[in-house]
């Protein structure tokens, strides 16, 4: 195997099992790809439904992105884990829906039961917060709440965030995975935090936890 | 939010904050940060308040793939992965039953122009067995150029053996 795959790769191999497994689809091993598919699809999504913002969506995108890893297979040589690999093609992928997203105009409207339009704000069906520090919202709202305080952030920031949150990566991955330097993304994740804490600082202590610090 | 609305001495407290969280620090500087908390109650206040936001991510309901995303993930992949589309895939389907129907049709004709020659050569064999003495004499017929002489010839009458001379 060494021969075939080369002493680096078979290193990462050994290291990551998930590179082994696209080595694999790197062979045309029957039933490899599925392997990976599966292995992924759910991570996948999860990273990119706060960037692509709908399910639909970052399901395509990751559809995509599995097609571009089984069309670059023959030229995969393992770096970094796999998963660095992956992200970082669902990142530009990623990047391009958004800014393509961006050049199409958008409509934001939702259409209501008497066929009139009417403009989506989440905050028309929350409590004003600036009137209202100690609010109480349930958890489907709390949940729209933070959605809409992570779409807040600009893209970097939350790509940084998901990858640091729900991937667990350190600042060295994410800076592969982002094409940036540590200490951005050191940067990139300090921000996000100062802005997520700003847009959620009325709801911070709702659940349960201890009382607002009086600063 | 740009840098310039961070003063310099608060980004760097944020920074460190934040990587204290994602556990980013070397020891040394994280047990410093420990013991600044630990005697500072706005920083620690200010810390957990980073802290809690950052859990509050935790409420986002992890998204439901749909459950024919894998299937429809291959069947893609199978699209992609062969190089013809349809239609140019029925013109290719064409194109080699035509050239299966030209090989037929040419074997066909082979076989029965092979026939024919084969059966051919079986009459002349046929022609041969049957007139064998014909064919091994040919060469005194030639030179008889007469047939009816030659059947002459083979009568007693003329050059039989007569009784007297013997």
């Amino acid at each position: 195997m060494l021969t075939a795959i080369g002493q680096s790769s078979a290193q990462y191999a050994l290291r990551d099992p998930d590179v082994s497994l696209m080595l694999r689809v790197r062979a045309d091993e029957p039933n490899a790809f599925e392997q990976l598919v599966l292995a992924y699809q759910q991570r996948l999504v999860n990273i990119l439904l706060p960037m692509a913002g709908s399910r639909e969506e970052s399901e395509d995108i990751a559809q995509e992105t599995f097609l571009r890893v089984y069309k670059a297979r023959k030229s995969y040589h393992p770096k970094a884990r796999f998963s660095t690999w992956l992200f970082t093609i669902a990142n530009n992928l990623a990047l391009n829906s958004i800014r393509a997203k961006k050049r199409r105009p958008q409509v934001p409207f939702i259409n209501t039961e008497s066929g009139h339009q009417q403009q989506f704000d989440i905050d028309k069906r929350l409590p004003d917060k600036k009137s209202q520090p100690e609010i109480s919202i349930d958890n489907a709202e709390l949940e729209q709440v933070i959605r809409k305080a992570l779409d807040g952030l600009n893209e970097r920031q939350r790509m940084a965030v998901v990858l640091n949150k729900y991937e667990d990566m350190n600042y060295n991955d994410i800076a592969l995975v982002m094409g940036l330097t540590p200490k951005a993304i050191k940067s990139l994740l300090s921000r996000a935090r100062v802005n997520l804490r700003e847009a959620l600082k009325n709801y911070i202590y709702m659940d349960g936890g201890p009382s607002a610090p009086s600063s | 939010m740009s840098n310039a609305e961070f003063p310099d001495e608060f980004r760097e407290k944020e920074e460190l904050y934040s990587s204290y969280l994602d556990g980013e620090l070397t020891e040394e500087e994280a047990r410093n940060f420990e013991a600044t908390l630990a005697s500072n109650p706005e920083e620690r206040a200010n810390f957990q308040a980073m802290k809690k936001t950052w859990e509050m991510l935790d409420y986002l309901p992890k998204p439901e793939l749909t459950s024919s995303f894998t299937l429809r993930t291959m069947e893609k992949l199978a699209q992609v992965t062969n190089p013809f589309p349809v239609k140019k895939q029925l013109f290719t389907i064409g194109k080699i039953l035509a050239l299966a129907a030209g090989i037929l049709i040419l074997i066909t004709s082979g076989f029965r122009a092979g026939t024919v020659f084969v059966g051919k050569s079986d009459n002349i064999e046929e022609e041969l067995r049957k007139n064998l003495r014909f064919y091994e004499n040919k060469k005194i017929y030639d030179l008889v150029e007469n047939i009816e002489f030659l059947k002459k010839l083979d009568e007693p009458d003329l050059f039989g053996q007569d009784k007297s001379d013997l």
